[in-house]
């Protein structure tokens, strides 16, 4: 519920922030508007397990939402990952990590429908932790942790205003098993 | 519970709503976000809280705040009381593993919170194992062990081509103590302090008694672990002369010549398992304040091994090597497995006298936690004694049951009737048994 609703809060207020740049222009003056994005997608990434021994998938829902300038793309990303909860029927923990960056991106077009780009993002993530024993329930909500990413993909404008991309990412985060953690991501949306 | 990014995301909010400066302003923000959560990690340090289903006073366990002095590598699992490792392999007669990776979040209150089960179960291992060093410091046993003790979770232990489960198995060739998975629905073992505690207590035995005689304690079943199928062998090896026979066994006469011919190894074997399953039984209750520990866990087990039951009288040591003949005549494996049950159930009646001897020094005055103190101490101090006499005799004579009532009563600080009672209850009758003087001495 809680992580609903920051989720919520924290793509509205990227999105305001993106809005803010945009009207001010303070980022860049020169850059003309080309128009508004918007996509869904997930970032497919592995991390170890306690063990050590074994990796285990991620693979969180994204939202991203921004402008459009000439000279690069500027947006933000939320993700949310939920682990299924494991334990016994006594006793079980589960988490979910919400996960906000702020991208910066370069497109090179390669032709009329596709094109090459590098992007540049940092945020923080936040891990909530559900713990349950003997129908006493815990929720807590750590601290938020750093992240700083590097991506680089493809572009493929499908329509008009429909655009699919593909990209393999680099992201650090200091509580990160392996630390970079190497992604591989997938995103439609639209780009006016 | 505080909601740092609720408050941060509300600050990016209020900076985005005066329009062109925010975008500077909120990376700003950002940027200082990152330089502040960068400490997160490096702040762990021993001293360090963390929430785990915990016992109180009265031993009912609920999620509580525990602090841990000595866990100075949570990630890894690894302070001065213990090194926890997942799913070890063996590897020339050693536990390895990879490096943990222990995730945990820190709440907004600075608890350590462990973000996934595998984490919560090795952390409060540890906390158990942190708990006992300052319990053995009390009672005088720290001194026996090497440490950190090793300790190994969802290991996969093979116990003739099966994977073991609901279990924990003092590896005395390992030096430690293995957790296999748990998959009842009861309280998981690496959670039960009462049975940690029984297994820790395996530790002490192994230095105190069988090390002095070269037996190493495990489980008592043939098990390897999984990931190496190396095998550690029982303790002790069967003679080769003890073969089945085909017993009438209704006749006493023949029962009795069986009897004795079963060698003095085996049978002493068999005595000292009882003893350290009896005594493990003890310092698990000692340790929990819970009589049923085990049943906590493993309900099949919670009727024939709950301690608060009278503790009946012990065979004397022929009756013990009479109850053994019948499993003569079955397969090895099945007899080894009869002669492990047939151990605990002895060793459940030494730890339901060490409890009784508690009540008796209660019913004499002292205070619950005091009497349980002087037990504990006593069962220690009576170690030694034990282990000289089982070093002297192991291979040739046939141990008395009641060899380590003796150097216990001797140790206990105030013996008067009702400890002399529960005593008597309990012993094995047999000639030459010679009461301590603290009961009035003489020979029987
Ligand atoms: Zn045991």
């Amino acid at each position: 519920m809680i992580l609903a609703w920051l989720r919520t809060l924290a793509f509205v207020q990227i999105l305001l922030v993106s809005f803010s740049v945009f009207v001010s222009g303070l980022v860049a003056p020169s850059l003309a508007v080309a128009g508004t994005m918007a996509s869904v997608g997930t970032t497919m990434s592995y991390s170890l397990d306690t063990s050590g021994r074994n990796y285990e998938a991620n693979t969180p829902f994204s939202l991203r939402g921004g402008y459009r300038f000439s000279l690069a793309d500027l947006y933000g990303e939320v993700s949310f990952f939920s682990s299924k909860s494991s334990g016994t029927e006594m006793v079980g923990v589960s988490s979910r990590d919400l996960e906000f960056l702020f991208w910066g991106r370069k497109s090179f077009s390669l032709s009329r429908s596709f094109a090459l780009f590098g992007a540049l993002g940092f945020g923080g993530h936040q891990e909530t932790v559900k713990t349950r024993y003997a129908g006493d329930t815990y929720l807590d909500e750590g601290r938020i942790e750093a992240v700083g990413a590097v991506a680089s993909g493809v572009q493929w404008r499908l329509t008009k205003a429909i655009e699919a991309s593909l990209e393999g990412r680099v992201s650090a985060a200091e509580s990160y098993a392996p630390n970079p953690r190497f992604g591989l991501g997938a995103f439609i949306g639209f780009a006016l | 519970m505080k909601r740092s990014s609720g408050k941060v995301l509300k600050t990016l909010g209020k900076f985005a709503s005066r329009g062109g400066q925010v975008a500077l302003t909120s990376f700003a923000l950002v940027l200082s976000l990152t330089v502040a959560s960068c400490s997160r990690e490096s702040d762990r340090f021993a001293g360090d809280t963390y929430r785990l289903p915990w016992p109180d006073s009265e031993g009912q366990i609920a999620l509580r705040p525990v602090q841990l002095k000595t866990l100075n590598d949570p990630e890894n699992f690894e302070g001065s009381a213990a090194r926890i490792l997942v799913e070890p392999a063996e590897s020339s007669g050693r536990l390895i593993a990879e490096k943990p990776r222990g995730r945990y979040i820190r709440s907004g209150s600075g608890t350590m919170i462990p973000s996934n089960y595998a984490t919560l179960q090795a952390v409060t291992a540890y906390a158990h194992q942190e708990k006992l060093q300052s319990f053995d410091e009390k009672n005088g046993a720290a001194t026996y062990l090497k440490w950190p003790l090793t300790i190994g979770l969802q290991v996969k232990v093979v116990d003739r081509g099966a994977i073991v489960n609901n279990n924990a198995i003092y590896d005395g060739k390992l030096d430690a103590l293995l957790v296999v998975p748990y998959s009842l629905s009861d309280l998981p073992i690496a959670l039960n302090g009462g049975i940690l505690a029984h297994e820790h207590f395996h530790f002490i035995f192994q230095k105190a008694v069988l090390d002095r005689i070269g037996v190493q304690q495990s489980q008592g079943c043939q098990h390897g672990i999984a990931q190496t199928e190396a095998e550690t062998p029982s303790a002790p090896q069967e003679t080769e002369t003890e073969t089945g026979l085909d017993l009438d066994l209704g006749d006493e006469e023949s029962i009795a010549r069986a009897a004795d011919e079963i060698a003095p190894g085996v049978y002493n074997a068999f005595l000292l398992r009882a003893i350290n399953e009896g005594l493990a039984d003890f310092w698990g209750w000692s340790y929990s304040g819970d009589v049923e520990f085990v049943g906590r866990s493993l309900p099949s087990e919670e009727r024939v091994r709950r301690l608060d039951l009278e503790a009946g009288k012990l065979m004397d040591a022929r009756a013990i090597r009479q109850s053994l003949v019948d499993l003569r005549r079955a397969d090895k494996v099945i007899r080894e497995d009869y002669r492990i049950g047939r151990a605990y159930l002895l060793g459940t009646q030494y730890a339901r006298f060490l409890k009784g001897l508690v009540s008796a020094l209660v019913e004499q005055g002292t205070s619950p936690e005091v009497a349980k103190g002087f037990v504990t101490a006593a069962l220690v101090k009576a170690l030694p004694t034990l282990g000289t006499a089982v070093v002297a005799s192991y291979a040739t004579d046939y141990i008395s049951p009641n060899l380590i009532l003796k150097p216990l009563i001797l140790n206990l600080p105030d013996v008067k009737a009702p400890v002399c009672t529960a005593l008597e209850n309990f012993r094995a009758t047999e000639t030459g048994y010679q009461k301590p003087a603290a009961c009035s001495g003489g020979t029987q």
